[in-house]
């Protein structure tokens, strides 16, 4: 067929890439709507507990997070530290916010479910006498069964 | 020097190297976000009591009071008898509704409450969870997400029946008249080796 045959004349037409642009930028504003950045990196590993009444966390600039892993390690923020260096962190947190905002500061809390309840109870505490009100256990949502 | 000389063709501007651009800002946006949203428990804390100031002796009746303890084998004692978690919700809901008025559980003072009027609520009740220091965090979170299913539920069944909406649909008045009606008294302390160590207090959140 006439079709298939050379002819040197006819050109391959080229792919026009003119919206191509558009399209990744579609894509980035979805994922820029969809996603919040991400917080402090985990330098520990933990599986946080599932439950099915949960809130979401929101007003990301005021969160403060605390990991803590089996072993009882914690980590705040960026650095990982010991119990005993925690208070005069949080209160370096607490003076850099603005008066005005301090009361809307959270601690969420992300323990590993196998973590013994005396580390948890020391960081309330710790996290109480701050002067932080609000804290936030992270938690899984759980499949409910039915 | 601008004038279109017949022969001159306009030039485009190659935007071959837009779409290159696109893709590095979606990579970074990729990297530096993460999907999840962040969910989980609040509690509020009370600000502790301190050492200096003088100490008042709050009388709490035992009908107020449900004694929730969790134990190092992570076991859960409802006053004293064991319980599976499972039953918790039922128990904590009886107990802080009191539906028939009964003598054993938390009693009922009328409170007018914007918005509902007129209703009895038990404003005195306590739930004061125990909790040892060797107990797993697992069993913590599940005690208090069975706690804070029990509010939700007592809380949604109202604003159903009065505003014909579910609580988190509420807007925010309407939602602190109904936390009135159940707020929500959760006491917390520790115990380590048989003793008890200090009393927190946890209460209603008021975002």
């Amino acid at each position: 067929m006439s079709r298939f045959g050379k002819n040197s004349r006819q050109k391959v037409p080229s792919l026009n890439t003119a919206s191509l642009p558009d399209m990744i930028f579609t894509l980035l504003f979805f994922f820029m709507i969809v996603s919040n950045m991400r917080e402090a990196p985990h330098r520990l590993q933990f599986r946080i507990p599932t439950a099915t009444e949960l809130e979401k966390l929101d007003k990301e600039s005021l969160v403060s997070y605390i990991f803590v892993n089996k072993e009882g390690e914690i980590q705040f923020d960026y650095s990982i530290l010991s119990l005993s260096a925690l208070p005069a962190t949080i209160e370096q947190k607490i003076s850099k916010t603005p008066e005005d905002k301090r009361d809307k500061m959270v601690v969420s809390l992300k323990i590993d479910k196998e973590t013994r309840m005396g580390v948890v109870n020391d960081i309330k505490q710790i996290v109480k006498d701050s002067g932080i009100s609000l804290i936030h256990f992270a938690a899984d949502p759980e499949i409910v069964k039915k | 020097m601008f004038i279109n000389r017949k022969g001159h063709e306009i030039p485009w501007v190659n935007s071959s190297a837009s779409a290159d651009i696109a893709f590095l800002l979606l990579v970074f946006f990729l990297i530096a976000s993460s999907m999840g949203t962040e969910k989980g428990i609040f509690r509020r804390l009370l600000p502790g009591v301190s050492k200096d100031a003088p100490k008042v002796k709050k009388e709490i009746q035992k009908r107020d009071l449900l004694v929730l303890k969790i134990d190092s084998e992570n076991r859960l004692f409802c006053n004293d008898s064991l319980m599976h978690i499972n039953e918790l919700k039922d128990v904590a809901i009886h107990f802080i509704s009191n539906p028939y008025n009964n003598d054993s559980l938390p009693e009922k003072q009328e409170k007018e409450i914007p918005f509902l009027g007129k209703i009895p609520v038990t404003s005195n009740h306590i739930i004061f969870l125990q909790v040892s220091r060797e107990a797993g965090y697992n069993t913590y979170v599940s005690v208090q997400n069975e706690l804070q299913a029990a509010y939700n539920h007592l809380r949604n069944e109202i604003s159903k029946n009065r505003f014909r909406k579910i609580y988190a649909a509420l807007d925010s008045e309407h939602q602190s008249a109904v936390r009135e009606v159940y707020p929500q008294r959760i006491t917390e302390s520790e115990i380590s080796g048989g003793k008890e160590n200090r009393v927190k207090e946890n209460e209603e959140i008021l975002k």
